[in-house]
């Protein structure tokens, strides 16, 4: 088995390395976009927060459906990391795009149904999560959590496919044969780099909720909430 | 190629600044976080 440090950070350390070389690649090596010039640069980190952002709230679907089949506390706290993570990159997504839009669209903010549905999916993971804190029963948060998980991710697939059902001002798929060679390197460099950040945070978000749950003495499979009060007086 | 739009870095900074130092700093306010809640017995 691997050391300790390398097993929980070895992640970050990949990580961080790409997103290094990506963000080189894509700031300094890769040339100025034919039309948007310089402000196409903007794309190397957008597209990969895009991608990354609809696969980690993916892993967050999976995660609720593994939480609600199992009833493990692992499950749950996976599920946790995962829905935190999303709501970061979806924020981080919806930033990166209305700066790029301003002196790319003239605004900083449109309600194109790429956009709109983007928005919609913060807002639904951020209400996931206040609901989750709204709960104390473990059986309870963890049940309503991955069902409320379930239903916000129906909205990833309209995300995706928003560009090609609806009219819009969004750029097409990014795909090798959407994007220049030059630039196809850089953003999946950096794609991989926040995979790979991504997935050692969910990791260690996990980690959190398992010693707070130690801690709290909750360290067991989740129960059926109907027993939870079977014990007491 | 200079682009039909010209300049533009400070979007490019605010863009890239921006969303880095927010996973950035989640990551180590949760790192922060673990450290402060040591495992059972430690």
């Amino acid at each position: 088995m691997l050391p300790r440090p390398i097993r929980e950070h070895g992640f970050a350390a990949i990580g961080l390395t790409l997103l290094a070389i990506g963000s080189y690649m894509g700031l300094v090596v890769a040339p100025p976009e034919k039309y948007m010039g310089d402000v196409g640069r903007i794309l190397y980190i957008h597209v990969p927060t895009a991608w990354n952002a609809l696969l980690v709230l993916t892993f967050a679907f999976f995660f609720a459906i593994a939480s609600l089949v199992s009833r493990k506390p692992r499950h749950d706290d996976l599920l946790h990391g995962a829905i935190e993570v999303g709501i970061l990159l979806s924020a981080m997504l919806l930033i990166q795009g209305s700066i790029w839009a301003r002196p790319t669209w003239g605004v900083f903010w449109t309600w194109d149904p790429r956009l709109t549905t983007s928005a919609i999916m913060l807002v639904t993971f951020i209400g996931v999560l206040g609901l989750r804190s709204s709960v104390d029963d473990p059986a309870r948060r963890a049940s309503w959590t991955a069902i409320a998980t379930i239903i916000s991710w129906t909205n990833i697939p309209i995300v995706y496919f928003s560009i090609k059902w609806w009219r819009t001002l969004h750029q097409d798929f990014s795909t090798p044969q959407t994007v220049a060679s030059t630039m196809v390197t850089p953003l999946r460099i950096n794609a991989f780099a926040l995979l790979f950040l991504s997935l050692w945070l969910i990791l260690r978000r996990a980690q959190l909720s398992a010693r707070q749950r130690t801690r709290a003495g909750m360290n067991t499979a989740v129960p059926a909430a109907s027993t939870l009060t079977a014990g007491d007086p | 190629m200079e682009g039909i739009i010209q300049g533009g870095w400070e979007y490019v900074g605010a863009a890239w600044g921006i969303s880095l130092t927010l996973f950035f700093a989640y990551g180590a306010r949760l790192m922060w976080r673990l450290h402060h809640t040591p495992e059972e017995g430690r």
